[in-house]
């Protein structure tokens, strides 16, 4: 490809000298970032050696392309103006000798008409000449060139006036006037006009050649700078190719080695291997990077993997354990079950019984019932012949008191026996003064006297006495009325509490209604529950075959959680093997 | 709770009731025991030999508390005391006047002749009348203890602690701690007389 374009595109010297100052600004751009070759991407890297080839071929292209459009160019001169030139003053020259030999025409012919046939051809090869004469003046726009024309124009005017006295003069019929007029002036006018003509065709073809010249020298440079830019470029390209092939490859190579020697390492197990840093930024750096991070991850993880087993197998072991554990209860609870079923036979049966005696017992409430009206009629009359204790108790009293104001009277009585022993006394104290007076005589009488005064003293003392006596009778009366009173007090307690009694008894009837109340309901209750309990040993079958399934799922939960146990235990054995 | 023995109850009153008829009028014997015993008293002979010669008779009473006695010689009667009619402007000593069967005498307070405060609270229901030729009036006491002897000569000396103003008006002092009142002197004293002038 790039050999079929540099064939095609030869370059110019011009272009060669843009093209290395190209390449070396080039090589600048990339010494400047060969410091940081390490870090560009196997990308850039490609794209940078490539990137320079292809600039070189853009050049070589773009010299070629240019160098192609100047032989165009002039090519295009070559064929458009200076053969179309030629071409026209050959023209010209033709008219030229067709007006020569119309003009000779005239002369020779005699009818006028033939003569004005050739007079109009005459005027027909002047306008085709002059037409072609200014076709000429605008293609050539040299300096030489329009030189030349204005000798053809000049020669052309010159020869036109001598042309045109023949041709009037052969149209006068004049043709020997004509004939020398042609030999003097229209002859050499012609030979003229054919010079600078024939000038003016050499000049177009000296022209020409010299354009093809030019053309062939472009082809010839342009040819070279193709060959050397291509050459170039492509010993470049393969230079390049070699050294991106070596040194990429070794830049990929030795950090991929060392990768794969740290996935050796972890292939083997061991997480403890080191992943040399690497801070580049290329695919390879993050590879490797990766790969740090991926050791560290896979450390943690399997740290993290290694707890995790441990708790795991901890766990099936604890699982492995309460399955045992469930497994008992299991077969614990229908055991339990099966005594609950036979149990709630046994509750049946009691309720049964609960009922009957809840019959029994509202019966028995009734008669209660009865007894507590009885106690209750037993109370009252309790209170009725409390209410007569109290009556005889305040006679009794009374009779005390009778008796007291009795005793009263006989202490009156007492004093005045008092009165009459002092009284006495004093009688015997003056007879025995008087005794004494009477001296010898009155000595019987002082005997008297003094008897007198004994008894009197013996009455006053049994008058005490008797005041003792009394006094003894009076306190106990006292008692006696106070015992009196606490009877009646007592009896006064007694009435209250008969009549709280009764209160008891009518609480008591109320209580025990309810009770038979209450015991009709239990016994309702009782009925009901029988039906309950019917339900429930239903339900307890159920629950027996529930949990005979139960006792099942816990053997195989067992065997389950022996596997658990197992595969925890190999997980560990697994994980232990990493070197974290 | 004690059952009571209504027939036990009946039986005592019953008792009671005879014992009391019969304690009014005593049994034959026990007449024949009464009379017996106070035969064989009579029958005794004083013991002792008192004879107005040699002993003095006293007469024994009882006033606020002090313990006296009086020479019978002068008593002219003991009776009740029954109603004093306070005498105005009269001195401390003299309670009042009391009238006895008619005759208007003077009561006067030995305590507060004395110069004994007196602690007044007892009752004084018995009244000695005593007298000498001159001087009658009088004294009220407590309680008449009785009559007893004492030696003319040998009545006992006050015990030094009364010795005195009254001891110009006492003559000593019985066996019986009973003070014996000087009556002659104390009749005779000038002071006892309530001048009209004074």
């Amino acid at each position: 490809m790039f050999l079929i374009w540099q064939e095609f595109y030869p370059t110019s010297g011009l272009s060669l000298a843009k093209k290395h100052k190209c390449e070396t600004e080039e090589k600048q751009i990339h010494r400047g970032d060969k410091m940081n070759f390490r870090d560009m991407k196997i990308g850039t890297r490609l794209g940078l050696g490539f990137g320079l080839v292809l600039v070189l071929l853009v050049i070589s292209t773009l010299v070629g392309n240019r160098s192609m459009g100047k032989i165009q160019d002039e090519m295009n001169q070559i064929y458009n103006v200076n053969v179309v030139s030629m071409e026209l003053a050959y023209d010209m020259l033709d008219s030229m000798a067709i007006i020569s030999r119309e003009t000779r025409t005239i002369l020779l012919l005699e009818d006028f008409n033939a003569k004005q046939e050739s007079s109009s051809k005459i005027e027909e090869a002047r306008a085709r000449y002059n037409k072609d004469f200014a076709s000429l003046k605008e293609l050539d726009n040299t300096v030489e060139g329009k030189a030349l024309l204005a000798n053809v124009e000049n020669a052309i005017d010159s020869g036109k006036i001598s042309n045109d006295k023949v041709v009037s003069l052969g149209l006068a019929g004049k043709s020997a006037e004509a004939v020398s007029e042609i030999n003097r002036d229209a002859m050499p006018g012609m030979a003229k006009i054919e010079d600078s003509l024939k000038k003016v065709v050499n000049y177009q073809e000296e022209r020409s050649k010299t354009r093809f010249n030019e053309a062939a020298n472009e082809y010839t440079r342009t040819r070279l700078f193709m060959l050397i830019t291509g050459g170039t470029a492509i010993l470049l390209g393969i230079l390049i190719s070699w050294l991106i092939t070596f040194f990429i490859t070794r830049s990929i190579t030795n950090p991929l080695k060392t990768a794969v020697g740290v996935a050796e390492q972890i292939a083997a197990r061991n997480l403890r291997v080191n992943v040399p840093a690497n801070e580049s930024r290329s695919e390879i750096g993050f590879l490797i990077q990766s790969f740090h991070k991926m050791v560290e991850n896979l450390r943690e993880e399997i740290r993290q993997i290694m707890e995790g087993v441990s708790v795991l197998a901890s766990s099936a072991t604890e699982i492995s354990v309460s399955t045992v554990q469930f497994a008992s209860g299991a077969a614990e609870s229908a055991a339990s079950v099966s005594e609950t079923t036979a149990t709630m036979e046994e509750v049946r049966q009691i309720v049964q019984v609960s009922s009957q005696k809840a019959k029994y017992i509202s019966e028995i409430a009734q008669k209660a019932m009865q007894v507590s009206q009885n106690g209750q009629e037993s109370v009252n009359e309790t209170i009725k012949r409390m209410d007569l204790i109290q009556e005889q108790m305040a006679s009794i009293a009374e009779s005390i008191v009778q008796f007291s104001e009795q005793s009263q009277a006989i202490g009156e009585l007492i004093s005045i026996v008092d009165d009459v022993a002092e009284q006495s006394n004093l009688l015997a104290v003056n007879a025995s003064i008087e005794a004494a007076k009477a001296e010898e005589h009155g000595q019987g009488f002082a005997v008297v006297a003094h008897e007198i005064k004994s008894l009197a003293e013996q009455s006053k003392q049994a008058t005490a006495q008797v005041r003792r006596i009394l006094n003894d009778i009076q306190k106990a009366t006292s008692a006696a009325v106070m015992a009196t009173e606490q009877g009646s007090k007592a009896v006064d307690a007694g009435v209250k509490q008969s009549t709280e009694a009764s209160e008891s008894i009518k609480t008591m009837a109320n209580t025990i209604s309810e009770a038979t109340h209450a015991v009709t309901q239990i016994a309702v209750t009782a009925q009901q529950q029988l039906t309950g309990i019917d339900q429930v040993a239903l339900a307890m079958n159920n629950i027996e075959q529930a949990s005979n399934q139960n006792v099942d799922s816990a053997r195989q939960l067992e065997t389950a959680a022996l596997k658990l146990d197992e595969l925890g235990r190999r997980l560990k054995e697994l994980v232990e093997q990493y070197q974290v | 709770m004690k059952k009571i023995v209504w027939n036990e109850i009946y039986n005592r009153l019953e008792n009671a009731r005879t014992a009391a008829e019969r304690g009014l009028t005593p049994s034959h014997e026990e007449k024949k025991m009464i009379l017996r015993a106070r035969a064989k008293i009579l029958a005794q002979a004083p013991k002792n030999k008192e004879s107005t010669e040699t002993h003095l008779k006293i007469v024994k009473f009882l006033l606020n508390g002090e313990k006296y006695a009086v020479d019978s010689a002068f008593i002219r009667e003991v009776c009740s005391l029954k109603e004093i009619t306070p005498l105005p402007c009269t001195p401390p000593f003299v309670l009042g006047i009391i009238n006895v069967r008619g005759q208007i005498l003077s009561v006067v307070d030995i305590n507060k002749f004395f110069g004994i405060p007196g602690k007044g609270a007892n009752v004084l229901n018995k009244t000695i009348i005593v007298h000498t030729s001159e001087m009658e009036f009088a004294i009220p006491a407590e309680t008449i203890t009785g009559v007893g002897y004492i030696a003319r000569d040998e009545i006992p000396p006050l015990p030094p602690t009364l010795t005195n103003i009254r001891a110009e008006y006492l003559r000593g002092m019985t066996g019986e701690q009973f003070i014996v009142l000087d009556m002659a002197r104390i009749l005779s004293d000038k002071r006892i007389v309530v001048s009209e002038e004074a």
